[in-house]
């Protein structure tokens, strides 16, 4: 299984100018305060993952009840 | 049933908590607030410094959602998979079950309030040897979200009522083990989470020192050098309305005997009953080795 930590740990190690809190978890979803770090994520995650994986971009529904907002979400969807 | 709240505020929480508890536990969980709390949670600890510190954590459930390292997008069978198959006379085991709940009044009285486990069965003096968990948070924020009818639990390794699916636990030849009917009547409904298992931990931990002084590891729950194991044997075939989900996966039609094995640890998984009957299901939950063929992830038939 692909675990969330590992995962971040390698594309902290390859995608330039990426930092920890660049990057969360929400509900098996990343999730990036700022849009331009996911778009490289979305990048980066799209070349490792070709031909088994789509890599979806999304805006995230911002909740009155967290701490800092959030520009840009990617999940990952299974090829057939 | 006895209500049974524990009392969390007669316990020193100085080590669990977080500069800000606004939103704690409110869905969707802060992801910031989640990266903190599984940094807390990544911490060296034991086994028995790891259930002391989630057993009195005031912010269980979101311990439990920090816990999970689940990416959408994970295969399904790294989710869920069949790990044995089990002939035998299901259809008088139903039939037995069948009686028992309806001796019970399982279906007619369903109620998971705040009880010490959702269980049918008074075990009685066995009760000292087993040590329920069930965390107020968790409960309290089933319950906020309207979840009050879950599931019951019908004792199995325990008592001496179903010889038979004692026989089926023994199959899978595990340690500090435990087995229950999990029985969801109709109209029951488990929200999506994920596990620790710690009543079995917890167990372990209080008979074997071993276990107790293992390293716990946070990525896969379970002490360094166990696999923490909990397999689902269907008692009956699947009926329509009844839902079994692993993340984006779903668990369905299956037949009597059928065994799936599951990443309890980090697939949230959730249950609910729209169908017209009874879903019993056999919980089989203990410790194996490496070298256990469910550790080594292979498929098993058996036949009784």
């Amino acid at each position: 299984m692909m675990f969330f930590i590992e995962l971040r740990n390698e594309l902290l190690q390859n995608v330039q100018n990426l930092e920890k809190e660049d990057i969360l978890l929400l509900e098996g979803k990343l999730i990036f305060p700022k849009k331009d770090k996911a778009d490289i994520v979305k990048e980066y995650l799209a070349e490792k993952l070709n031909g088994t994986h789509k890599v979806e971009q999304t805006v995230p529904r911002v909740w009155a009840h967290w701490k800092q907002e959030y520009e840009s979400e990617l999940y990952l969807r299974k090829l057939q | 049933m006895q209500k049974y709240k524990r009392n969390l505020d007669a316990i020193d929480h100085s080590q669990s908590k977080y500069e800000n508890q606004e939103g704690m536990h409110t869905h969707p969980y802060d992801p910031q607030l989640l990266d903190e709390v599984r940094e807390d949670f990544f911490k060296p600890r034991t086994c028995k410094e790891f259930l002391e510190w989630v057993d009195t954590h005031p912010h269980y459930d979101t311990v439990a959602e920090a816990s999970s390292q689940y990416i959408r997008g994970t295969n399904q069978d790294e989710a869920f998979w069949n790990c044995a198959e089990i002939d035998t006379d299901w259809k008088s085991i139903m039939h037995k079950v069948s009686g028992y709940a309806t001796e019970n009044r399982i279906d007619e009285d369903f109620n998971t309030d705040y009880t010490e486990e959702w269980r049918i069965h008074d075990l009685g003096d066995t009760q000292e040897t087993f040590v329920p968990f069930r965390h107020n948070s968790e409960l309290d924020n089933q319950r906020k979200h309207g979840f009050e009818k879950q599931y019951q639990l019908i004792e199995v390794t325990l008592t001496d009522i179903f010889p038979e699916l004692k026989a089926v636990e023994n199959l899978f030849d595990m340690q500090w083990v435990k087995t229950d009917i999990n029985y969801q009547p109709t109209s029951g409904a488990f929200p999506r989470h994920v596990d620790f298992l710690t009543t079995q931990l917890k167990m372990a931990v209080e008979y074997d020192p071993e276990i107790a002084n293992a390293k716990y590891n946070p990525l896969t729950k379970q002490p360094e050098g166990w696999h923490l194991k909990r397999v689902l044997v269907a008692c009956d075939n699947w009926y329509p309305g009844q839902m079994f989900g692993f993340e984006e996966h779903n668990w369905s039609n299956w037949t009597a005997g059928e065994t799936i094995d599951f990443s309890w640890q980090h697939c949230r998984h959730f249950t609910a009953n729209s169908g017209y009957n009874a879903r019993p299901l056999l919980k089989i939950t203990g410790l194996v080795r490496d070298d256990h063929w469910l550790a080594q992830r292979e498929f098993k038939r058996f036949k009784l």
